[in-house]
């Protein structure tokens, strides 16, 4: 799979990684319920560690699509709010 | 991946609002192109504001340190003329300034950091352009038209990716160098002014209450170290 970090570039991801992500993607969801704003930053950024560190960068000339997109490693929640204003989805 | 892909898929809207104003895919190539030279100058014109924003911040520290030498010298002189309360009031003034400095510093460094992503993205946007470009001609050359349109559309996509996320992060860059360039003007202002207040007057008033004690001890300890210089 090929997730984007904005600001960041893109990178392929497979296998074990991607069950991890999804393993926190559930921890998120449930910090999301419970309104959990400190646990949803810190699994966010485990997130990127993650795919960061697992996950192989692709080369600058790389033209594909990314599968999954995720914003800048510091997106504040102020700016998060911002990016989803115009476009109403429920996140809970 | 529940909560991820729904924030992908926000981004996701943003890309394909990009491509669907050029479905045609001729005329997508040359709206991509278009693209890509309005983003190269937007990334250059957010550069530009990052330095000027820098420079700013530069002036006033440099200001704000001649005002702190001058500062000491002032409550120096209040002291050998025996005015110890005034002595007090100035140092309480440079010690404000003091903490001014170094948010101006952090402000400075965070510009830095900012200068510097949107140089580097700035140089894979580059890279990407030049790589869609040679792309689209050898795709041309190996398949045919219909196989082509679909090779070159899927590297339009990828391209437009790119745009979108550096137009994104150029958004921030801009939407941070402005707050700074207000709390700037204020800064300017103060100066002017000569009056450079409480800056810490929107924390919470126990963290107030410990910086008004922190800033005590230190302006005692100040005066006691200026009495000693003077001998008074």
């Amino acid at each position: 799979m090929t997730i984007r970090i904005l600001s960041d570039g893109q990178y392929r991801v497979s296998g074990a990684v991607l069950d991890e992500l999804d393993l926190i993607d559930n921890s998120m969801i449930e910090a999301l319920h419970a309104g959990d704003e400190q646990t949803f930053r810190q699994a966010f950024t485990q997130v990127i560690d993650l795919i960061r560190s697992k996950g192989q960068r692709l080369p600058d000339d790389f033209l594909g699509e990314s599968e999954l997109v995720l914003p800048p490693d510091d997106t504040t929640l102020a700016e998060a709010r911002k990016l989803f204003a115009d476009y109403p989805l429920d996140l809970t | 991946m529940g909560i991820l892909s729904r924030i992908s898929t926000v981004f996701k809207a943003r890309v394909s609002k990009l491509l669907d104003q050029a479905e045609d895919p001729s005329v997508s190539l040359d709206y991509s192109y278009e693209r890509q030279l309005e983003q190269l100058q937007q990334v250059k014109r957010g550069i530009a504001d990052v330095v000027t924003s820098k420079k700013r911040i530069e002036i006033q520290m440099q200001k704000l340190t001649t005002q702190l030498v001058d500062l000491d010298d002032q409550a120096k002189q209040a002291l050998k003329a025996g005015r110890e309360d005034l002595a007090t009031r100035i140092l309480q003034k440079k010690h404000a300034t003091t903490d001014q400095l170094n948010t101006l510093g952090a402000q400075l460094e965070s510009l830095e950091a900012e200068q510097q992503k949107l140089e580097t993205l700035e140089a894979r946007l580059r890279t990407k352009v030049e790589a869609f470009r040679s792309q689209k001609e050898v795709i041309k050359a190996q398949y045919g038209a219909a196989q082509a349109q679909v090779l070159i559309g899927e590297a339009a996509t990828g391209l437009s990716e790119e745009l979108a996320d550096i137009g994104l992060a150029v958004e921030r860059a801009q939407n941070r160098t402005e707050e700074m360039r207000a709390r700037a003007g204020a800064i300017d202002e103060l100066i002017e002014s000569g009056v450079l207040e409480d800056m810490t007057a929107t924390t919470d008033s126990l963290e107030a209450e410990i910086n008004r004690i922190s800033s005590q001890q230190r302006v005692s300890d100040d005066l006691a170290r200026l009495k000693a210089e003077v001998g008074a």
